[in-house]
């Protein structure tokens, strides 16, 4: 395939931008923490009982999920950083992409297996009483939060790159308001889901 | 006694042979450039213990910034090494051939994979056939102001040498190659061959090996807008990849 590269590249885009849309309906859903004990367990009830649930969860996030990180190894592999050299600021922020999407590779198999694979083999159901004990481990907690902040800038600052790709914003002036636009929604998102996983600590 | 100055040279006598560093201490020159230096240690070839040392080998030729031969890193940094003030820089100086090119000898490198990229995206305009074709459209004033910006490039390499998806692990063409694809896709004759330079850099190498550190304009000497040549051209490849599916 003559443009096999191009066309893999773009798939990487477009399933990255489709994820930092998921990752924001997690959080968004995750929130009902936020809101009390029995609203929690409403949100998490009405998404363990979605139709065709173990359809949607593999095709529909399994595999993009799983595209965007073997590819996203590969285009890792054919990086070599220079930050010694060039400490540029957007020389740093693709440092982080690869540091950020590292730990998320790690964090999501922890994530997926902990909260997912295990308790769904263990039978149990995910409620707000789950959570407080599973986040009672205080590695458990140190480790999401470093995923939670990992996931935040990957998806924040690809997101940045993501418009760039796509051919959006090309401007000096542009890239740099969205830089900053990119920035917030790192910020919110981080403070967001960190005051979800506090509400969780008893 | 009079002020002097201090190089350390990474050296490299061919190709295949590893590398090793050499320290000069040389005459100062008021207003001296890089160049100037390289040529007191041809005159007098002595290292800074006094040992006879051969000549240091490298590349240069019009001495003003235009021609792109003399790209070197210097003090870490890649640049010009005529436009490279010894006034301006701290000592001792460090001089090393460029690290993503093969080396030559000493401080000259091959560059002939930046000219092999050119040949492969047509960065030229094909105006000869059998019979004269008469004079060309005009080119608008508002793209001929950015355009000629980047008629300036030099092909000196800065900013493959700093970018950090240009090297061994990938086949991506760098900056000055995709900014060269946006000149002459942009200018009125060029364009009629448009598609062809875009297929190119849907190829291997092309525009996707990009990933955005943006070091290509930070060191780029003739100031060049690389960063939005590069996301201009994909956009020209996004909407020409979407025809090719979609049309074709």
């Amino acid at each position: 395939m003559k443009h096999g590269e191009f066309y893999l590249k773009r798939l990487h885009s477009l399933s990255g931008f489709f994820l930092l849309l998921f990752l924001c309906f997690h959080f968004f859903v995750n929130s009902y923490a936020t809101v009390g004990n029995g609203a929690f367990n409403t949100a998490a009830s009405f998404m363990h009982n979605l139709p065709h649930l173990t359809f949607v969860e593999i095709l529909i996030l399994g595999v993009p999920i799983a595209f965007h990180g073997i590819y996203g190894l590969v285009i890792w592999y054919r990086g070599k950083g220079n930050l010694t050299r060039y400490g540029y600021f957007r020389n740093w922020m693709f440092f982080l992409q690869n540091i950020s999407g590292w730990v998320l590779l790690v964090f999501l198999v922890l994530h997926v297996w902990g909260t997912r694979i295990a308790s769904a083999i263990a039978g149990e159901t995910i409620d707000f009483q789950w959570m407080v004990n599973h986040f009672a481990n205080p590695w458990f907690l140190v480790i999401t939060a470093l995923g939670i902040l990992a996931a935040s800038f990957h998806a924040a600052n690809g997101l940045w790159g993501f418009l760039i790709n796509a051919g959006i914003s090309t401007g000096k002036k542009a890239q740099q308001v969205l830089g900053w636009a990119c920035g917030l929604v790192f910020g919110v998102g981080f403070l967001g889901f960190v005051l979800t996983l506090v509400s969780f600590v008893r | 006694m009079a002020k002097m100055v201090e190089v350390k040279i990474k050296r490299q006598a061919s190709t295949k042979d590893a590398p090793r560093w050499e320290t000069f201490n040389l005459p100062y020159k008021d207003g001296g450039n890089v160049i100037a230096l390289l040529m007191e240690i041809r005159r007098n070839p002595v290292t800074s213990d006094g040992k006879p040392t051969t000549a240091v080998v490298w590349d240069c030729s019009c001495l003003e910034e235009v021609c792109g031969a003399c790209s070197m890193i210097i003090n870490g940094q890649v640049r010009q090494s005529c436009s490279a003030l010894v006034d301006a820089l701290t000592h001792p100086i460090t001089l090393e051939p460029l690290s993503k090119f093969p080396v030559i000898k000493d401080l000259m490198v091959d560059r002939i994979a930046l000219f092999e990229n050119l040949k492969k995206v047509k960065a030229w305009i094909p105006i000869d056939g059998t019979y004269p074709a008469g004079p060309g459209p005009r080119m608008p004033e508002r793209d001929r102001s950015w355009a000629y910006d980047l008629s300036r490039c030099m092909s000196c390499g800065c900013c493959m040498e700093a970018c950090p998806k240009f090297n061994d692990c990938s086949s991506f063409m760098g900056a000055a190659i995709i900014a060269q694809v946006r000149l002459f896709n942009t200018h009125p004759t060029g364009e009629m061959n448009k598609e062809e330079r875009l297929d190119a850099l849907m190829g291997p190498g092309g525009v996707a090996g990009c990933s955005n550190a943006q070091n290509c304009e930070k060191v780029c000497p003739k100031k060049l807008p690389l960063v939005k040549s590069i996301a201009e051209v994909n956009r020209a490849i996004n909407i020409h990849a979407l025809k090719r599916l979609l049309f074709n």
